[in-house]
């Protein structure tokens, strides 16, 4: 089992190498149309940043601080440069510097790995994990940064987004051949009392999931699986008045209750389109984001409809698919209603596209964002 | 005495000598060497010299009523009707527990969590195993001398892991329930079963189940339910001790032309809930039996259930013979939080405003400390014992002044104390008549309320998304974690346990131990001036019952979700409590 990882592993560590060789263009909608080169940002990584002596990537190298092996789809460039310059921004409870104070007048940092009432146990500084009897020790306190340090003033402007570009390499292990999934084929959900349940914004967080896609004013949205139009009337909202949604449905019925959702949000800004199970029927090269929220697993063509969508998008368009994450033990027990990251990423990515980022905001639920390979 | 634990030893290695080939030969062959067992045990104990004060011989109701006269057996759930949970043994005290050590573990080989109290009768202890076994060992040493395993189906509808609470006992007979809502009935000398009760169909609804602890009062086997989250219609039964016959039931939702009946909204209490899943309590003076009731279902969601929802989160006192009602108080009306009030009543006379009163003193779920007269049912005194957002106090009658907007929302609301798992849960507090004092493991939280949708109650459809923060399995043990989560350590401040002293006749709390994390579970006070409990992260420990002041660990290093208890064995007091699927059993010497 663990040769299996290494190997898993090796591979993975190969695959980004591989990508090296390109100059990564960085999204531009978050955090300024800015370049590095990733090659060079490995070289700093490895060498004079001294990254990897507390990261990992791939479960290879030390293990203080948090694994990078699929970084570069779980942060935006904005956040993975905030957290170069100022590690302190944005940090998870479990990376808060333990503290603890001996008897005998020693001070030891790190992270904590368990803790009874008795005793404490922590990684310290150089990766060594310690226990320490409570008896023993005069405090113990957590302190709300990073032990990571500042690259603000340690790497210039460039180097760091070498760093950056380079981290957005790094995707995760390579897709397993086994991504197939269960379909459910010419399944158009109609139990709208169900898309209308009580429930609904604690298990799928609507707003803070398109308030997380950074959708700027004026764009063009394109909705495939409009549904009640529950999302439809944020995406609206989110675009302004001086952007557009088409909200797409393959059933006249749900399209009528979209309409009834826009108007009660006073919104002009949508327009309604019946799609065919294989044509979207979007205009070419003119959407910002086309956005697919449990629709997808129905799709009867999803190659189709993908391919469509491609030819849709403007260059640097964004789509985003969101389906309830399979194996988590919450959402429906139907398979044919659930997803695995490597599921979506297996279909859509050869169809022209590459995976820029997976939200990390949903409770139950993958959400994937992809871009247009070049 | 000693002789009679070296034999027992023998036959046990015996019987373990020949357990693997054994395992694979009948049932009534295994049986049958187990009864021998029993058997000769039994025949020996009687010749021996007594060393203890154990009276011998079956469990007689005489016997029930004045259990606190056995200190070395554990004869029902709470040690006695009033539910003290004490011990008043004191070998163990504040001076000698510095020596105490492991005597002996059992392994419960078994993924599920220990949530059982055992039963100890004359130097053999009883315990139920999940999901529905019950085991026999010698006390002593803790080796077997015989199980038996109830087989449940494998789809059952509890809501928070396949587990048991533990036995009653009468007679040589003990009796458990099952997660498929039987009782069953098992002769304690051999392990046989005597009878087998169908409660109900455990698939009505959205799934019916019933792990706790059933109660002997009499010649009645008082026997509780839950599927509180199931839209179930909620009851407690009891049964003929002697054949397993249904008695009477009292229904806790009262069914049309019942008193009370219309506290419900529509057809809402069709599907109300209001289970009776813990233990309750008896009082041989007025033959009064207390039980409480479970929150009304839909938990979160009351658009279809507005009104009191009688008799939900309430303790019901009931006349054991006839199941008549005798009368009622209803400690959250109308519950939002999942806020049962299923923890076990506790019956004692204190001074109550210059006044020594018969009462009934219950640390609930809400947050609240309860003081009732327990021969009317009024409501004397209530005060928050953990942090509370919810209630602003009390009418003269004990209905709270509840504070708006601590409702669920859909979106999920983050600021209501105390959280879904509550100030208090169904392990044990325990009261000493030492100290004069209540001591409960109370838990410090908050967690998110959301308002969900309501699913139609039923087993055969498959369940829909739950919202987070919505734990359908909060107690769930997942023995690959061990202890507690590491996740928990970066949020001190967020949540944490504390075993407090609570001086029951105004509420007040005398002292206070804080723990890490909210516990799971119960605590027992002894004769020595201890507290004993166990943290979820699996530290065992004792406190000095006057100051609270830790006295003795050990790192169990799994989670305890249950309470402990404490008899004599050759003489000699022991400690015995389940940690994660352990029983650890503690002595001096």
């Amino acid at each position: 089992m663990h040769k299996n990882i290494g190997m898993v592993a090796a591979v993975w560590v190969a695959v980004g190498v591989a990508a090296l060789t390109l100059a990564i263009p960085l999204a531009a909608q978050s955090g300024g149309a800015r370049t590095g080169n990733a090659a060079a940002g490995k070289a700093i990584f490895d060498g004079k940043g001294g990254c990897a002596a507390c990261h990992s990537i791939g479960d290879r190298g030390a293990s203080l601080g948090p694994d990078l092996g699929d970084i570069g789809i779980t942060r935006t460039p904005k956040s993975l440069r905030l957290a170069l310059t100022d590690p302190d921004a944005e940090i998870f409870k479990e990376y808060y510097t333990v503290v603890v104070e001996t008897k005998g007048g020693e001070t030891i940092r790190g992270l904590a790995l368990n803790e009874d009432d008795l005793s404490i146990q922590i990684r310290d500084i150089n990766g060594y994990p310690r226990s320490f009897l409570k008896d023993d020790l005069k405090s113990t306190h957590r302190e709300q940064h990073s032990l990571m340090p500042s690259y603000a003033s340690r790497l210039s402007g460039a180097e760091i987004d070498d760093v950056v570009a380079y981290l957005r390499t790094l995707k995760g292990p390579p897709l397993p051949p086994d991504a197939k999934r269960p379909r459910q084929p010419n399944h158009a959900y109609s139990d709208v009392s169900f898309l209308n349940r009580i429930g609904r914004d604690a298990e799928e967080r609507p707003d803070t999931l398109v308030n997380g896609l950074e959708i700027p004013a004026g764009a063009t949205v394109a909705e495939i699986g409009s549904g009640t139009g529950y999302f439809t009337w944020r995406l609206a909202e989110k675009v302004g008045p001086k952007g557009k949604v088409f909200a797409v449905d393959v059933q006249q019925k749900m399209l009528d209750l979209t309409a009834d959702t826009i108007k009660k949000h006073q919104l002009t800004n949508v327009q309604l389109v019946l799609g065919a199970d294989n044509d979207p029927h979007l205009p070419p090269a003119s959407l910002d984001l086309v956005f697919i929220a449990y629709a997808y697993h129905e799709f009867s063509d999803p190659q189709a409809i993908i391919t469509a969508v491609n030819r849709a998008l403007k260059p640097d368009g964004r789509l985003v698919i969101i389906e309830f994450a399979e194996g988590h033990p919450f959402g429906p027990q139907d398979k044919a209603e659930r997803m695995t990251i490597n599921q979506i990423r297996a279909e859509i990515e050869p169809l022209g596209f590459e995976l820029d980022r997976v939200l990390e905001l949903l409770p139950i639920q993958h959400g994937l964002i992809f871009t247009k390979r070049p | 005495m000693r002789a009679v634990a070296d034999v027992m030893r023998t036959v046990a290695s015996g019987m373990r000598a020949v357990g693997s080939e054994m395992r694979m030969r009948n049932w009534s062959v295994r049986l049958g060497a187990a009864v021998f067992a029993v058997a000769v045990a039994f025949t020996l104990k009687g010749q021996a010299p007594a060393r203890n004060s154990n009276p011998q011989g079956p469990v007689t109701f005489e016997r029930l009523l004045k259990s606190a006269d056995e200190p070395g057996n554990w004869l029902m759930y709470s040690h006695s009707y009033n539910s003290w949970r004490y011990s008043s043994l004191d070998q163990i005290n504040a001076q000698t527990v510095k020596n105490l050590h492991v005597k002996w573990i059992f392994q419960g080989r078994h993924v599920e969590k220990f949530e059982t109290t055992p039963l100890v009768v004359n130097g053999i202890m009883y315990l139920t195993r999940p999901e529905n076994a019950i085991y026999a060992l010698d006390a002593a040493t803790g080796r077997q001398l015989w199980s038996y395993e109830y087989r449940n189906p494998a789809r059952t509808y509890n809501c928070c892991g396949k587990v048991n609470r533990g036995l009653a006992m009468l007679g040589n007979t003990l009796f458990m329930n099952t997660l498929d809502m039987h009782v069953v009935a098992v002769d304690a000398r051999s392990g046989h079963e005597i009878w087998k009760t169908e409660m109900g169909d455990y698939t009505a609804a959205g799934g019916y189940a019933a792990p706790g602890a059933p109660l002997v009062v009499g010649d009645k086997l008082i026997v509780g339910m839950a599927g509180g989250e199931h839209g179930v219609n909620g009851f407690l039964d009891a049964y003929d001790t002697k054949t397993g016959k249904r008695l009477w039931r009292f229904n806790t939702i009262p069914q049309p032309g019942e008193p009370n009946f219309g506290t419900w909204a529509g057809d809402s209490w069709k599907t109300g809930g209001v289970t009776t899943w813990n233990n309750g309590s008896y009082d041989p003076e007025t033959n009064t039996l207390f039980w409480g009731t479970s929150n009304p279902w839909p938990d979160y969601n009351d658009d279809t259930r507005l009104g009191d929802n009688l008799y939900s989160c309430s303790v019901l006192a009931l006349d054991p013979d006839t199941g008549k009602l005798k009368w009622f108080y209803q400690f959250t009306p109308h519950d939002l939080h999942d806020w049962d009030s299923t923890q076990i009543p506790i019956l004692l006379d204190t001074e109550f405003r210059g006044k020594m009163t018969k009462t009934l003193a219950w640390a609930n779920r809400n947050g609240f400390y309860y003081l009732l007269d327990r021969t009317t049912g009024k409501f004397l005194t209530a005060k928050a014992f953990v942090k509370q957002t919810w209630n602003n106090g009390f009418d003269d009658n004990g209905r709270p002044e509840v504070i708006p907007g601590n409702e669920p929302t859909p979106e999920g609301n983050d600021h209501t104390w105390p959280g879904v798992d509550g100030g208090a849960n169904w392990m044990s507090h325990s009261y000493s008549p030492l100290t004069k004092w209540l001591y409960v493991f109370a838990r410090e939280e908050h967690r998110i309320f959301s308002k969900n949708a309501v699913p139609h109650p039923t087993t055969e459809e498959p369940d829909r998304p739950l919202a987070p923060g919505a734990l359908p399995n909060a107690g769930a043990y997942d023995p690959a974690l061990g202890g507690a989560k590491t996740a928990q350590v970066g949020a001190p401040e967020e949540s944490w346990g504390k075993v407090i002293a609570i001086d029951p006749g105004t509420g007040t709390i005398k002292w206070e131990h804080r723990v890490l994390t909210p516990p799971w579970g119960g605590v027992m006070a002894t004769g020595g001036n201890l507290v004993f409990g166990g943290t979820l992260e699996g530290v065992v420990f004792a406190l000095n019952s006057t100051t609270g002041e830790r006295l003795w660990t050990f790192s169990a290093n799994g989670p305890v979700f249950a309470s402990p208890i404490s008899y004599l064995a050759n003489g000699k007091q022991l400690v015995s409590i389940p940690a994660g699927d352990l029983i650890v059993t503690f002595g001096l010497d």
